[in-house]
């Protein structure tokens, strides 16, 4: 009966949209800091509790059908787009849903994509501190979830548990869209075009970055620069943010 | 034979399945404001090939050496007879007002430059077009200091990229012979 109810209120939270407040801080981002500056600010926002759910994505779809898997332009989405929707349960988060996809859903559901500076400043957060990413512990349990392999069944996960924010599944459960999440590139000093992925390569690829001790955003931040925006990976999806009343 | 037809047949399904379509501005719809203040979308050039790039006004770094260039390409054009509209879009739409567009006119002598138009939009429509062309950009929150890409680009009647060149390179011959002679 416990067992019952906890399942049953977990299916609820996972359908409905439920978004929460990040309060403003400031944060210094792996990549993205100029040669003075220790951290950069962040205004306050809203942030999806949960990653949006095949069951919400649906209802978009219903509504706005130029973004059916059978309707969508060949430059907003790569042949693999939805290609599992199928095979998703309600509750599981959308993926194989591309950059363009996912922002005309969140402008749809009155929202728009996080920043990459925002979502890092969120996911950052464990269950009691609000910058818990240079900690052993919550590093090691954030690559451990990013070293499991990654299935259609494993979406059933509920990943990272509620932070200090009350933002769930940040981490554990799939990776996640950003509005500029190609902006990175352009950090380095790009007057040539050649020179753009340096970030990534120079100095074991933390020459430049802000916390060279944060594995795991570094792999996040690398993950970002290898995507185009029609891209349609089997364990890429994303939430949606909004700004936050003023 | 059947195994050369084989050999071939894969090297098509890999290339069908690995070959990203050409860019194409027209793939989202975009709405910007001219410099008259009248709304405008990149739809009002369909039919016709232009050059398009992006600045930003308070721009010192690169940006005044990418409307040099772009200065000397439209008179290359015109002198190889096959003048383009110049569309140039604002990395910056919080700061370029229509004064600092203004400004910008007149900063680099463009203020008879009738093929030459200046887009300001917002952040979301910046970010769909410079996504749709793979154009970076990034803005840091504090200094202001936007970070981009420098690349032009040639757009062809139906909203597809059919060349570009970094604002930087040496030459841009390769962009103007890219510029068919003709009516569009």
């Amino acid at each position: 009966m416990g067992h019952l109810s906890a399942a049953l209120l977990l299916s609820v939270a996972q359908l409905s949209v439920h978004r929460v407040s990040v309060p403003e801080g400031r944060f210094a981002p792996l990549f993205g800091l100029e040669a003075k500056q220790r951290d950069l600010p962040v205004a306050r926002f809203e942030l999806d509790v949960r990653p949006v759910s095949r069951a919400s994505f649906n209802r978009f779809l219903a509504a706005m059908p130029v973004w059916r898997r059978d309707r969508i332009a060949t430059q907003l989405a790569e042949e693999r787009y939805l290609a599992s929707f199928e095979r998703l349960s309600p509750g599981m988060p959308v993926v194989e849903v591309s950059y363009f996809a996912a922002r005309a859903y969140c402008a749809w559901a009155g929202g728009r994509l996080p920043t990459t500076l925002e979502w890092e400043y969120a996911a950052a957060a464990d269950e009691t501190r609000r910058d818990a990413s240079l900690s052993p512990d919550f590093a090691q349990r954030i690559l451990d979830w990013y070293a499991a392999p990654s299935s259609l069944e494993a979406l059933d996960g509920t990943g990272s548990p509620g932070n200090v924010y009350g933002v769930e599944a940040l981490h554990g459960l799939i990776w996640e869209w950003t509005e500029d999440f190609n902006a990175q590139l352009a950090m380095s000093d790009s007057r040539q075009s050649g020179e753009r992925n340096t970030n990534f390569t120079c100095g074991g690829g933390s020459n430049g970055s802000a916390r060279r001790e944060d594995y795991a955003a570094f792999m996040r931040y690398a993950l970002r620069a290898s995507l185009t925006p029609r891209a349609t990976l089997t364990n890429l999806g994303f939430r949606c943010a909004a700004k936050g009343p003023s | 034979m059947s195994a050369r037809l084989l050999v071939l047949g894969c090297f098509l399904q890999t290339v069908a399945a690995f070959a990203e379509p050409p860019p194409n501005v027209l793939a989202m719809e975009t709405q910007w404001a001219a410099e008259n203040g009248q709304p405008t979308t990149l739809g009002a050039w369909r039919g016709r090939r232009y050059v398009l790039s992006f600045v930003y006004t308070s721009c010192a770094s690169t940006c005044p050496l990418t409307t040099q260039k772009l200065k000397r390409l439209d008179a290359a054009l015109a002198k190889a007879g096959k003048p383009l509209d110049v569309v140039v879009v604002s990395l910056d739409p919080t700061r370029d007002t229509p004064s600092a567009v203004a400004q910008y006119r007149v900063t680099h002598s463009l203020q008879n430059a009738t093929r030459w138009h200046v887009l300001v939009g917002d952040e979301p429509q910046l970010r769909t077009v410079t996504m749709l062309l793979g154009f970076r950009y990034a803005k840091n929150a504090e200094s202001g200091v936007i970070l981009h890409d420098n690349t032009v680009y040639l757009i062809g009647p139906g909203g597809e990229v059919e060349t570009s060149m970094s604002s930087l390179d040496q030459t841009m011959t390769p962009f103007v012979d890219a510029v068919p002679k003709g009516r569009l």
